[in-house]
C-alpha cells in the first residue's frame, strides 16, 4: 500500500511529530511504500538546521533524513508555513540577504500543489496533527 | 481524482491552522481537486461577523472566507451540532453554506475520499 502523510505537529509541542516518524518508518520496514512526506503549519520546524535536541532525546531530524535516504523519498515543506517561521533554503536565504539557510537537508520547500498531487497517487493519507 | 473533505475545527485567531485550512482548499479548488469545507467544532468561530484580524496584525479571516466562491470552493458546510453547543444562533453568522445535523456530518466523511483536519 502506498501512504503520503501530512505532519502538523510541532515535534517540541506533540507527540504527534514522533509518531509521524514513527509511522514512517515502520513504512520504510515494510512491504509498502511512501508516496509522500508534506510537512504544513508547526510541523516544518523538524527541518529547522539549527535544532539542538537535549541528548536523552531522539534525533527527529535525523531519523527524518534516514527515512528519506533508505527510501529515496523527498521531504517538503509547505513553503508559507516554512517562510513565516524563518525556514529558508540556499535561494530563499540569498533572496532576503540572509547570510545562511535555516533549513536542514534533505528537507526542501515545496507548494501545497505538490502534497495535492501525493494524495492523488496513495491509496491512504494520514494527517498528524495537533488536537484542537 | 478523489476528493477531498477539509475539516476546519481551529480558533480563528488561537493558531494558524483556520489560515492554512483555507489556504488548502484553495490550492485543491486550483489544481481541480473536488474540494468540500466543513467547519466543525471551535472552526465555528471563524464565521462570526465583524472581525478585525488586520487590526491584529495578521490576515483577515472574514475576507478569505469571502474569497472561497472567487477561488471555486463551492461546496461549505456548517456543523449545527457546533453552533448549538456554542450557543450561536445561525441567522448571526456568516455562513458560507448550509447546516448539517451530525447524520449530514456522517455520510460527508463517508462519501470524501479523503479527510484532512486542521
Amino acid at each position: 500500500m502506498r501512504f503520503a502523510l501530512l505532519v502538523q505537529a510541532d515535534p517540541a509541542h506533540s507527540p504527534s511529530a514522533i509518531s509521524a516518524l514513527r509511522f514512517a518508518e515502520a513504512v520504510a520496514a515494510s512491504e509498502h511504500t511512501l508516496a509522500g512526506v508534506f510537512f504544513q503549519g508547526d510541523g516544518v520546524q523538524v527541518a529547522q538546521r539549527f535544532r539542538r535536541p537535549p541528548r536523552d532525546e531522539s534525533d527527529l531530524q535525523a531519523r527524518w533524513a534516514k527515512v528519506s535516504e533508505v527510501c529515496t523519498l523527498s521531504l517538503q515543506l509547505c513553503v508559507a508555513s516554512a517562510l513565516r517561521r524563518g525556514l529558508v533554503d540556499v535561494p530563499e536565504a540569498a533572496r532576503a540577504g540572509f547570510e545562511a539557510a535555516t533549513l536542514a537537508p534533505p528537507f526542501e520547500l515545496a507548494g501545497l500543489a505538490t502534497f495535492l498531487a501525493q494524495m492523488q497517487t496513495a491509496d491512504r493519507i494520514l494527517t498528524f496533527g495537533v488536537a484542537s | 481524482m478523489k476528493s477531498l473533505l477539509i475539516i476546519s475545527q481551529g480558533t480563528p485567531y488561537g493558531r494558524s491552522s483556520a489560515a492554512e485550512a483555507l489556504d488548502t482548499a484553495m490550492a485543491a479548488a486550483a489544481l481541480d481537486v473536488p474540494v468540500t469545507l466543513l467547519f466543525d467544532g471551535d472552526g465555528v468561530l471563524q464565521l462570526l461577523p465583524s472581525q478585525a484580524g488586520n487590526e491584529l496584525g495578521v490576515r483577515n479571516l472574514s475576507q478569505l472566507l469571502e474569497a472561497l466562491p472567487a477561488f471555486e470552493v463551492e461546496r461549505c458546510f456548517v456543523a449545527a451540532e457546533a453552533l448549538a453547543q456554542r450557543s450561536l444562533a445561525p441567522d448571526t453568522l456568516a455562513l458560507p453554506g448550509p447546516l448539517l445535523d451530525a447524520e449530514a456530518v456522517t455520510a460527508l466523511l463517508r462519501s470524501a475520499d479523503v479527510v484532512l483536519t486542521y
